[in-house]
């Protein structure tokens, strides 16, 4: 059985590199240094989030309500560095409560309330944005001090800060799940939610805790949006959404629950970023990018389903 | 609702009627109470006339959820539609009746491949649904590059702002979807097969029928739905927008909940218009007590959330 999850993860780095060379052979520009490192930069807080999303997935559950909330993360710390005299630390730590208050509050309709994940999630989205819409009105926010923009558009030791937020993300969360208690819960409950209650692992906690990342992370990878955007708007967040479910369930993360993890959400990243950056090196309309982001949803999903049912 | 040996009670009458009928009679005494403007005959025409591109979509949305799926596409299909219905006015000169049909096979195809992705490969429909949404903003931006087409016949003009016996024909339409699906739910076998399939899809499947058709087919029909409302807004509008559609889902899909149908198997269309009421209701009361548009969505989140957690939890209590 490993062996086969471990060619299974093989095949989707190999996926990755013949997707890799066959739009370099169609435009060489792609592998240039400054291609990729703007590639890498460009995709970090879609990367983020992935990553939050692989969390909750590992949980049995999906978190519809990310992109919403990196918006109003971005809303709220747009509140606080523009709207008011407080130091940007502020705006950056308001952001990213939002996000766990959030996650919070799914957490607490998906644990103690018990409503669906889809639903409860679907609702937190709406939420979100109708929060966004009344703090912000038609006018965005934008001209953010120097500091808080270096999040997004600093360069330290020729790596732009925004990778290095990403690794940082992607590092800790990685030991996190496997390395921490919590972490493994995380893995228990999703395979087998009443064997976890069984065996003493505090199942509602363990949720909300898979919830409250998710929106953490969404909201930091809605702050390094905004920072590189210098403004926010809207519905900044809405496209985010569809790659944050299409990466991790790609990468090998099932919708099923309790198996999956950081590394194949990195993989089935990238492979949606190369993908879209490959589109627009040869051309393609980037308006066609939507219905390939829909269409790779769906074909992912199903593969997903189809392999769970092998199982059976 | 047969009666049978129970005895009728004062009471059981009242546990029966949804929820969602108080909170309404609630809400209009409190907006007619606040604003004078809003119990009028105009309104209520305006209310209903505004709210008949919503009312065509739930109907579809409602068949779905009967049969256990989320629909979160019908807003995206509308706009899709209306994108094709107004691109081939505009470039290729069809008669409009032609155009109408053809809002209705976009809108029926869309929803033929939503049921294929939730049939035939077992997709959980609202990713399903969700990936589809995706797909056909995608191709509602392609198809004019993003912008909004303009230049539609005169003729169209008449369809979304005129009237017939002096009530908007937009608001005959709306009729007619929830004539069609009343139909559909409480007359044809399909519609038996429908509540089966929310209700105990294995016994349906067991007594040989086949239940992968008539999910597709359930969702084929919320896409012909979706097809209807984009005739209405296009002919409305006289425009067609790729981002019009936005939204709606969300509210389409809080109208079913409230209207009754918290899980697969029951709700029905009456409950479901009740529901819409509810939200055309609330719109059109915030509207006209003169709330800026920006508290507007969030109010309406927010009411919207709180109905369908209660309606749930009351559910629960209710019924087990």
């Amino acid at each position: 059985m490993r062996i086969k999850s471990l060619l299974l993860q093989f095949s989707r780095v190999l996926a990755l590199i013949l997707l890799s060379i066959g739009i370099t052979a169609l435009n060489p520009n792609f592998l240039k240094t400054t291609n990729l490192i703007n590639v890498v930069r460009q995709a970090s807080p879609q990367i983020i989030m992935a990553v939050g999303m692989t969390v909750v997935l590992l949980t049995a559950g999906i978190d519809l309500s990310v992109g919403s909330v990196m918006t109003l993360a971005g809303v709220i710390a747009g509140y606080f560095l523009t709207q008011t005299e407080l130091p940007w630390v502020v705006g950056l730590l308001a952001g990213l409560a939002t996000g766990v208050l959030s996650g919070l509050v799914s957490g607490l309709m998906v644990a103690k309330v018990k409503l669906p994940s889809p639903i409860a999630t679907y609702g937190m989205l709406w939420i979100g944005k109708g929060l966004s819409f009344a703090i912000m009105g038609a006018s965005p926010f934008f001209g953010f001090c120097d500091a808080f923009r270096y999040m997004g558009r600093g360069i330290l030791l020729g790596i732009p800060v925004p990778i290095w937020i990403m690794a940082f993300v992607v590092a800790m969360v990685f030991l996190f799940l496997q390395y921490t208690t919590l972490g493994r819960s995380i893995y228990a409950v999703g395979a087998n939610p009443s064997a976890a209650r069984a065996s003493g692992i505090r199942v509602d906690r363990t949720l909300l805790c898979a919830y409250m990342l998710s929106g953490l992370l969404a909201a930091l990878a809605g702050e390094i949006l905004c920072a590189r955007l210098n403004a926010v708007d809207q519905d900044i967040g809405d496209p985010f959404l569809l790659p944050a479910i299409a990466s991790p369930v790609m990468g090998g993360t099932s919708m099923a629950g309790g198996e999956g993890g950081v590394g194949g959400t990195v993989i089935g990243s990238l492979i949606m970023v190369v993908l879209a950056n490959g589109m627009n090196l040869l051309g393609i309309s980037s308006l066609w990018q939507q219905f390939v982001i829909g269409l790779v949803v769906v074909l992912a999903v199903w593969f997903d389903v189809a392999m769970q049912r092998r199982r059976e | 609702m047969s009666v049978g040996t129970r005895k009728l009670s004062l009471r059981s009458v009242l546990m029966s009627i949804p929820t969602v009928v108080w909170a309404l009679l609630l809400m209009i005494i409190f907006f007619a109470r606040s604003t004078p403007a809003f119990f009028t005959l105009s309104n209520a025409l305006n209310l209903f006339r505004q709210g008949s591109i919503l009312m065509t979509l739930c109907m579809g949305v409602i068949v779905v959820s009967i049969s256990g799926g989320i629909e979160l596409s019908v807003g995206a299909v509308m706009t899709l539609a209306g994108m094709v219905m107004a691109w081939t006015l505009v470039n290729w000169q069809v008669p409009i009746p032609v155009a109408m049909l053809l809002a209705l096979v976009v809108g029926a195809i869309c929803g033929f491949l939503n049921g294929i992705f939730v049939s035939k490969m077992g997709i959980p429909s609202f990713i399903a649904t969700l990936g589809t949404q995706g797909m056909t903003i995608g191709l509602s931006l392609v198809i004019n590059n993003g912008y909004v087409i303009w230049g539609l016949p005169e003729a169209l003009d008449r369809i979304g702002n005129g009237m017939l016996f002096g009530i908007p024909i937009p608001i005959w339409i709306s009729i007619l979807a929830f004539i069609s699906s009343f139909v559909l739910l409480e007359f044809t076998p399909f519609g038996t097969y429908v509540y089966a399939i929310g209700g105990n899809e294995d016994a349906l499947k067991l007594a040989g029928k086949p239940t992968w058709w008539y999910k597709i087919l359930v969702y084929a029909y919320a896409g012909l739905m979706s097809g209807l409302a984009a005739i209405i807004i296009t002919s409305r509008n006289m425009a067609a927008q790729p981002t019009v559609g936005l939204g709606m889902e969300f509210e389409a899909f809080s109208a079913v909940v409230l209207g009754g149908c918290f899980v697969p198997g029951r709700g029905t269309v009456i409950g479901t218009v009740l529901g819409v009421l509810f939200i055309l209701v609330l719109r059109n009361g915030l509207n006209v007590m003169g709330i800026p548009t920006y508290y507007q969505l969030a109010i309406i989140g927010v009411v919207l959330i709180s109905a369908i957690i209660m309606s749930i939890l009351v559910e629960r209590r209710l019924h087990g």
